[in-house]
């Protein structure tokens, strides 16, 4: 008993020894994009993925360098937490998701007009926010159905948790399996004043990690396979200073 | 295709060692591979769970022919009929029976999900939340009342499950709850270490106070006659109580073998029969919910989720494609499992004794390895350590009870949470 005790902490102890691979922190929910975008980037990188579910667990993740993230233009505003740094040396990737509305009731805003709509969307803060102002506009009270991912928002809609649904455009295939689905409203077309932009950062890193992330992010961003996926999202890693311009764009529309 | 291959073969072995193991089952056997199943793709995992599904319920029947104490819930039915045989020295019977009827359960689940796959994605679209929050309800109630122990004190670990699983913050307000200000616990409480302090110490614990004695071995191998069609109505039972959650193969195999007992001529065999094939077809069936809806409706299915996700897997009607090219390997499993659990019998029985004389040895390799990984992989060392220590002691203290419901509260709380809010949105 006592030998056994002796190993366990001695096992305890070495494996605290070993050095660290690169962290993956993903701040998103566990079936979200954010992760399928990590799980496929980490596929050729030797890493240790973390499943931080939030960005105030991820900003704790990230104290400890050595990190990949993606970071929402969302985030910055909220002072509630430590937000990482996003500058030229560390931005490896951009992605602006355009976002659309459908509807298994509704084929317009004006079929709306004056009705309390139950829409399936995320639950958080800037989406409330974007979707009472937009209720203000064309007089409709949205009554949010809140879900931790595009994942499970779509699936939640296809299971008729909710009449209509406000999610990214990479998730418009599988909403139009539902026959009766009809999508009326595209950030695309300018319908919707809302769209997301993630950074793929690199947080206390070399800068050859940057430069290899990047240069992954554009192999496999230029694929088949992640045009499916990804579809209504685009992509920017060749110039870090629009890249960043874009994104502090965006921190500056969710700070107003 | 390869690699799952290797993985099926993998969890067969390993499944045909933790089914030997009284107690142990499905959720030691994927416990103790984790820091191996943790390194590979989901659908290598989901091959290795399906192949220990299979092996430990044709091994979990050795023990409860040899000693009348079942290798675990599933395997009551052939403890009570099957010691009874082998005490009146016609084990061989009871070990025929539990061999091939084990392989009609496991072929029969096989050709209703080949042969069905698309009528059951459709079954499940109707799917939503306020179904999810029904389910959760109706799991959570029939884990607390088919409990081994008081009910009160089954719902108590169900709630402390939760509460464990609450503290951190909020993925949708990011807001923080049980913090009390302490900066470790907004990491939340990891997972491994409420599987491993909370569920596997106390297991292990028990499992150590087994009394095992040498095993009087089997001299013929006989098979009995008539079981085929008990096996069929097994088989068909278990497949749907299988989708039950909480009691899945466990009802299935009880129910079986009591209708064969009420409705069948000289039913002993043919009770062994049906529950054995209830048993195999249900461990399959379970995996529904699992693949399809996220949740997980059994102890070792929890590990198996959080496994799986780790490793990008994205439930939905789509992911029991992933089980498909598994299941053309399980009927070598079963197969190979059939022949070892009858022409074999003998060999397992040893491999039980060996088992009682160096259990100190191989469940302290299983633990320290589980624990180092564990907190090899964790970002945060120091905070998992702490955890682990903290509810290890508490596994220990709590080494007398069932501890599972606080495995359920740990994930379905957290899910009930979150469905529950939403059905109040969508019936307001």
């Amino acid at each position: 008993m006592k030998r056994l005790i002796i190993t366990f902490f001695t096992l305890f102890f070495t494996s605290a020894a070993v050095a660290e691979p690169l962290q993956f922190i993903n701040a998103g929910s566990e079936q979200g994009v954010f992760r399928q975008i990590l799980t496929d980037i980490g596929k050729t990188i030797e890493h240790n993925f973390v499943q931080a579910s939030n960005p105030i667990v991820a900003s704790k993740y990230l104290q400890n360098g050595n990190a990949v993230t993606i970071w929402s233009s969302e985030w910055p505003s909220n002072t509630e937490f430590q937000n990482p740094v996003i500058n030229q040396n560390n931005i490896a990737a951009l992605m602006t998701y355009e976002t659309v509305m459908c509807s298994r009731k509704f084929s317009s805003f004006e079929e709306m007009k004056g009705r309390d709509v139950k829409i399936a969307t995320w639950g958080s803060k800037p989406i409330a926010t974007f979707l009472e102002q937009l209720g203000k506009q064309i007089d409709v009270n949205f009554v949010v159905v809140p879900y931790d991912g595009s994942g499970s928002t779509t699936r939640g809609y296809l299971g008729n948790d909710a009449s209509t649904v406000f999610t990214i455009t990479s998730r418009e295939t599988a909403l139009i399996e539902d026959n009766k689905t009809k999508c009326f409203a595209y950030s695309e077309k300018g319908d919707l004043k809302f769209r997301f932009v993630d950074a793929i950062i690199t947080v206390g890193t070399d800068n050859s990690v940057t430069q290899k992330i990047n240069s992954l992010i554009s192999d496999l961003s230029s694929t088949a396979d992640w045009s499916d996926k990804y579809s209504g999202s685009t992509v920017y890693t060749k110039d870090s200073k629009e890249m960043l311009i874009i994104f502090n764009e965006a921190v500056k529309n969710f700070s107003n | 295709m390869i690699e799952v291959i290797l993985f099926t073969i993998l969890g067969t072995v390993s499944g045909i060692f933790f089914g030997l193991i009284p107690g142990a089952g499905p959720f030691v056997a994927v416990a103790a591979m984790t820091p191996l199943l943790a390194s590979y793709s989901a659908s290598s995992i989901i091959a290795y769970y399906v192949a220990v599904l299979i092996a430990t319920n044709y091994t979990n029947s050795v023990t409860a022919i040899l000693y009348g104490i079942p290798g675990d819930a599933t395997a009551i039915s052939t403890a009570r009929y099957g010691h009874a045989f082998f005490r009146k020295g016609y084990g061989s019977y009871a070990v025929s029976s539990n061999a091939i009827s084990s392989t009609i359960g496991v072929i029969f689940a096989t050709l209703v999900f080949l042969i069905f796959y698309n009528n059951i994605i459709s079954v499940f679209s109707f799917y939503n939340s306020m179904l999810q929050t029904l389910i959760i309800f109706l799991a959570i109630i029939l884990i607390t009342f088919f409990n081994k122990q008081n009910y009160i004190i089954s719902i108590a670990f169900f709630v402390f499950g939760t509460v464990l699983s609450k503290i951190g913050i909020d993925p949708v307000t990011f807001k923080s709850w049980g913090t009390f200000g302490i900066d470790w616990l907004t990491y939340g409480i990891p997972f491994s270490a409420v599987m491993i302090g909370l569920y596997l110490v106390p297991e292990i614990l028990k499992i150590h106070s087994l009394d095992i004695k040498k095993p009087k071995q089997i001299t013929k191998f006989n098979t009995g006659k008539n079981t085929l069609i008990p096996s069929l109505l097994g088989s068909f039972i278990g497949f749907w109580s299988g989708l039950i959650p909480g009691i899945t193969n466990i009802l299935g195999s009880y129910a079986s073998a009591k209708i064969v007992k009420r409705y069948f001529r000289l039913p002993n065999l043919k009770s062994i029969a049906a529950a054995e094939a209830a048993n195999n077809s249900g461990a399959l069936s379970s995996l529904l919910p699992l693949l399809i809806l996220a949740i997980p409706i059994t102890g070792s299915e929890v590990l198996v989720y959080y496994l799986v996700l780790e490793q990008g897997f994205t439930f939905n009607s789509q992911s029991i494609y992933t089980l498909i090219p598994i299941l053309y390997c399980v009927p070598f499993i079963a197969l190979f499992c059939m022949f070892i659990s009858w022409y074999g019998f003998n060999l397992l029985s040893n491999i039980v004794y060996f088992y009682k004389n160096y259990k100190w040895l191989i469940n302290g390799i299983i633990l320290t390895t589980i624990c180092t990984v564990s907190i090899a992989i964790s970002s945060v060392k120091v905070w998992m350590i702490v955890c682990l220590f903290v509810l290890m002691v508490l596994g220990y203290i709590l080494r007398y009870r069932d501890t599972t419901p606080i495995l359920y509260g740990f994930f379905l709380g957290e899910l009930l949470y979150e469905s529950l809010t939403r059905t109040l949105v969508i019936i307001s």
